[in-house]
């Protein structure tokens, strides 16, 4: 209990006193507002526009959210694929490295270009930024096997279909999990820079409308806002993930508090 | 070699001489590069196999690791049979909604026994599965062992490096030589049955344990020689 506490202590102990070092820090050296705003605007601006905020946050939330359910899915579904053929793997395998190495920021202008502006762009830069943490674990969970566990299988002639519902799908749950976990974090970066580029047409814009135009428009306090949100988006997705997957792996044997 | 039906046969020799490729050949986890394997019964033969480690699935309770071979055979009304075979290897109640990793090492190897008992097979492998145990759970498992055999009436073959157990559980015990990997003797265990802990301390035990031992040796020293 007392580390429990202590966690949560320290670290906000450590806030207030960073906060005031950067209160005393814009003040003590007159900085500008445009430069760097003093926590006392940030907090005005989180007043006085809250319900701009409050919309663009859940406009992030729902594309990243939904980005990352497809990832899931989609991410599964493919490593199940994977693990059927060493020929399928082998073939599709440097592809799906190339989907994580093509620089994001330079393909959403293309997906733009195909998908139009809006939600559905902002959602596809969303799995294609968080698809391949899945894609990578799930396959390593699915193909790496216990050579006993998948004779046992083979002593009692069990079809494709068997092993793979039976063992290789159980088997690559912590290995999901985990893959989840980097995703989530991932998926709202994805969403941030998928609005940056085409959610400047939705009618719920998201943070990363704000950040671009906010900017621009050398509003820093908002930006400061916006930046501040979306992190903390990142943060609750990735605890809701872990809060989700610590009940999943109660079965299995590990322990999510030794990451 | 010939395996008499319902008999128990210890294969018994030196690392790498080739006793487990002998056993997952009969089970048909390898195929014969040459000779067959022939069943009395004749055709498909219900074989089942206790690997050296208990391979237990971890996602699974005792309960459901037990279950799995009938689940693999779309074989849903068997838990009559299930219940009946963790009892036979000893597990009662209490530990069957338990998960492998809350169980002992001989708790484990008792599960996988009884997985692979539930099938009802006509043909039981165990290749080396007390290995890993100590002395004491060894014994007890092998006593154990020999009475779900007397019970079960199944034909079975148990690979092992140790003399003392190969003795103690075969009605025949088959020694083999390595390079090349080969059977050069079956001797003949006429210890009465049924076989409990004390005969540990019998005379007539103790020195079949010593003749097996010199053969053993006597064959190992033999090819060295050569």
């Amino acid at each position: 209990m007392n580390t429990k506490i202590n966690r949560i202590l320290w670290p906000a102990i450590l806030f207030i006193v960073l906060v005031a070092l950067w209160a005393l820090a814009v003040r003590f050296f007159d900085v500008k507002a445009y430069i760097l705003p003093s926590p006392s605007d940030v907090l005005d601006v989180f007043v006085t526009e809250s319900q701009t905020l409050k919309s663009a946050t859940l406009a992030t939330a729902a594309a990243a959210g939904l980005g990352f359910l497809i990832s899931v899915i989609a991410g599964v579904s493919i490593a199940i694929l994977f693990s059927q053929s060493a020929l399928i793997r082998m073939s599709c395998y440097p592809y799906a490295i190339f989907l994580q190495t093509m620089p994001i920021v330079a393909v959403a202008p293309l997906i733009v270009l195909w998908f139009g502006f809006g939600f559905q762009s902002v959602t596809t830069v969303v799995v294609i930024i968080s698809l391949f943490p899945i894609i990578t674990n799930a396959t390593t969970g699915m193909t790496s096997l216990e050579q006993g566990h998948v004779e046992l299988f083979e002593l009692y002639n069990a079809s494709r279909w068997q092993l793979l519902f039976n063992l290789r799908l159980p088997n690559a749950v912590p290995h999901i999990v985990t893959g989840a976990r980097i995703s989530s974090g991932l998926a709202v970066v994805g969403a941030i820079v998928g609005e940056f580029f085409a959610g400047a047409s939705d009618k719920l814009k998201g943070l990363g409308y704000y950040v671009q135009s906010t900017g621009l428009l050398l509003k820093t306090d908002m930006l400061f806002a916006c930046i501040f949100l979306s992190a903390a988006l990142g943060v609750v997705l990735f605890l809701l993930v872990s809060l989700i997957s610590r009940g999943v792996l109660r079965k299995w044997t590990f322990d999510l508090n030794n990451n | 070699m010939d395996i008499p039906s319902g008999g128990f046969l210890t294969l018994l020799g030196p690392s790498g001489c080739g006793k487990s490729t002998i056993l997952r050949l009969i089970a048909g986890l390898t195929s014969p590069t040459d000779g067959d394997i022939q069943f009395n019964e004749g055709g498909t033969i219900n074989r089942s196999f206790v690997f050296q480690d208990p391979t237990l699935l971890p996602w699974r309770t005792v309960w459901q690791n037990v279950a799995l071979p009938l689940a693999l055979r779309d074989d849903s009304n068997g838990d009559g049979q299930i219940e009946d075979v963790l009892k036979l290897v000893g597990l009662d109640s209490t530990h069957w909604q338990k998960y492998p990793r809350a169980l002992s090492g001989g708790m484990r190897m008792r599960v996988s026994i009884a997985r692979a008992l539930v099938t009802n097979p006509q043909v039981l492998l165990l290749d080396e599965p007390f290995a890993a145990l100590d002395e004491l759970r060894r014994q007890q498992l092998n006593e154990d062992l020999l009475a779900i055999w007397a019970e079960q009436k199944c034909t079975t073959v148990f690979v092992t490096h140790n003399v003392g157990e190969a003795v103690f559980l075969g009605q025949q015990v088959a020694i083999m030589q390595s390079d090349p990997g080969q059977i050069a003797e079956t001797i003949a265990i006429s210890l009465s049955q049924p076989r409990t802990a004390a005969l540990r301390t019998e005379q007539e035990y103790t020195e079949l344990v010593t003749h097996v031992s010199s053969q053993l040796y006597r064959h190992q020293t033999n090819e060295a020689l050569a």
